[in-house]
């Protein structure tokens, strides 16, 4: 059942009748059967393993100690491994492949259960008591099949302390929600016209086109995964339940780290304290490190063990969006990007100082840099293989101004533009917002209530009058739905 | 050890770690407070410390530091297991 789907729309409005119809004490179990009913929608097949996963992780951190929790991460990244990646590595090895279910959203709540377990070892949290509470935590509907990836922590509160019927959260919440449905139907699928489109046949569009489709993709994937995450975050909100944000305006970061400081920032989050902290915590890591210091290498033993967990993690990353080779390539570029980024940091920022680098301009061309360079990731990510992604830029780069298709060959028509300008300008505006320290809803609920009404309703109407759905529509193609 | 004395040689691995001659930390610093402090590079710096004063922190006690006081408790607590 795709957040976009009009039975979603059912389900949701059909939770929140009942959530707010029941006593306060049986709410959290309204959620937890309207998130495994929600899951069971999306294949019955996958709920023994999400169940699977939920029970071996709530006993190990339970009732086990730290041998226990170690193997339960260990069951943990082996299944994600057998299921996901096996066919791949199997068939790199010219090995057999094997008929596997991968369950919807395995990715997202394996690493949930994953950081679950480290916490609770670590101490950052306690073990929860009650299955039915933890299940609640791993199957909460809005974050299970794209994330964001909850900490126990921080979202354990608000997710099982029943919230009263409060009408102006209930309405930030929707307004929240409609938003994301303009971001995903109106914005990313009309731009997932064209890109699909040259992406398909990059030779017959000139460079400079197959350049404008990644422009677009990477405003595509932006719109359509931050829309999916403010569905998500404007229904959690309607229950009173705070999850992480996953986006801070991330195509004004300056820099390639910052970019993934504000980019999937669960995500980010999870493989610094999950994956670069242990790292570097090893004994290998810290010998090594203590061993260049000794020898008076002081920067070397600050940047060589960084780098090689950095190494680590962007591999893991490339390997965590999909299984096949232009993700390892993509987490290999990030990886070298942000590594270079740390040894160059303070040559670059004496140089800058030196030629006087500062102000709005230089900023902007920090930016644009930066956007750049995450654009090149996308040829990469966007391609189905190597190959494709070497036809893209081979494209771009030697037929720029070549004679070819025009856009209205991929279906991409005028109109389209035309819906396309006031709504990027509409994102534009909600970004601003938010660089300025604020939410577009703010501004909003100070409005008097019938403009607030008007503008709510004209909010609907364009998602219904412009979003792209109707016959040929599939609801399902979320484009993170797949990782 | 006493307190000061901790801030002493606590104050030399964070110029060494950081490359600032001048820079002196106290109770209330946190990462904001120092260029270059950031997540990378707090692990690199909880080494150093470790080494300088020969102690090894748990997890838990690396992830709850949220500023140099927080780290000079714990290297007084584990000096005094």
């Amino acid at each position: 059942m795709s957040p976009t789907s009009l039975g979603f729309i059912l389900f949701f409005a059909l939770t929140a009748a009942v959530y707010f119809c029941l006593p306060m004490r049986a709410r959290p179990a309204c959620l937890l059967a309207a998130s495994l009913v929600f899951y069971a929608f999306a294949g019955v097949e996958y709920l023994p393993f999400l169940l699977l996963s939920a029970l071996t992780s709530y006993l190990a951190a339970r009732f086990g100690g730290k041998k226990s929790r170690v193997l339960a991460v260990l069951f943990h990244i082996g299944l994600l491994f057998l299921l996901k990646y096996f066919n791949f590595f199997s068939a790199a090895a010219g090995g057999p492949a094997l008929q596997l279910i991968v369950p919807v959203g395995l990715s997202f709540y394996t690493f949930t259960v994953i950081g679950y377990l480290t916490d609770v070892g670590r101490g950052v949290c306690a073990a929860e008591k009650s299955f039915a509470r933890y299940l609640l935590f791993v199957s909460f509907f809005p974050h299970i099949l794209q994330g964001p990836i909850d900490r126990y922590g921080d979202c354990s509160a608000s997710l099982f302390a029943p919230a009263r019927f409060d009408g102006e959260r209930v309405v930030r919440g929707l307004w929240r929600m409609a938003w994301g449905f303009f971001e995903k139907l109106v914005i990313a699928d009309r731009l997932g016209i064209l890109v699909s489109g040259v992406w398909e046949h990059p030779e017959s569009f000139a460079g400079w086109r197959v350049a404008a489709a990644v422009v677009c993709y990477a405003l595509q994937i932006y719109c359509d995964f931050a829309g999916y995450m403010d569905i998500a975050l404007g229904a959690s909100e309607i229950f009173g339940i705070r999850l992480a944000e996953n986006f801070d305006t991330p195509y004004f970061s300056r820099t390639v780290p910052e970019f993934w400081r504000r980019w999937h920032v669960s995500l980010g989050a999870w493989f610094k304290d999950y994956v670069f902290f242990t790292l570097q915590r090893t004994v290998l890591f810290r010998r090594m490190a203590k061993a260049l210091r000794g020898r008076g290498l002081r920067r070397a033993a600050k940047q060589l063990p960084a780098a090689l967990a950095l190494a680590a993690v962007w591999l893991l990353t490339g390997l965590w969006h999909g299984a096949g080779w232009n993700y390892i390539a993509w987490g290999a570029y990030y990886g070298l990007l942000i590594i270079l980024s740390m040894l160059l940091e303070a040559p670059l920022a004496a140089a800058g100082k030196r030629l006087r680098l500062k102000g709005c301009i230089w900023e902007g061309v920090r930016v644009l840099r930066t956007f750049a360079l995450v654009c090149l990731g996308y040829v990469l990510f966007r391609s189905a293989s190597l190959g494709e992604a070497g036809q893209v830029l081979s494209r771009i780069c030697t037929a720029p101004f070549a004679a070819g298709s025009g856009f209205s060959a991929t279906g991409f028509e005028a109109a389209d533009l035309a819906v396309l300008i006031p709504a990027l300008a509409l994102r534009l505006w909600v970004s601003l917002c938010r660089l300025r320290g604020g939410d577009a809803r703010d501004r909003l609920c100070r409005l008097p209530v019938p403009l607030r009404m008007a503008l709510g309703l004209c909010l609907v109407m364009s998602v219904m009058l412009f979003g792209v759905w109707g016959p040929g529509y599939d609801a399902s193609s979320f484009i993170y739905f797949q990782y | 050890m006493q307190r000061s004395e901790v801030f002493v040689r606590l104050n030399a691995v964070f110029r060494e770690v950081f490359d600032m001659d001048d820079l002196t930390v106290c109770d209330a610093t946190v990462a904001a407070d120092v260029e270059g402090w950031d997540s990378l590079t707090h692990i690199t710096l909880i080494g150093a410390v470790e080494d300088e004063f020969d102690v090894s922190f748990d997890m838990k006690t690396v992830v709850g530091m949220q500023c140099v006081g927080d780290m000079a408790d714990a290297i007084l607590r584990e000096l005094a297991k």
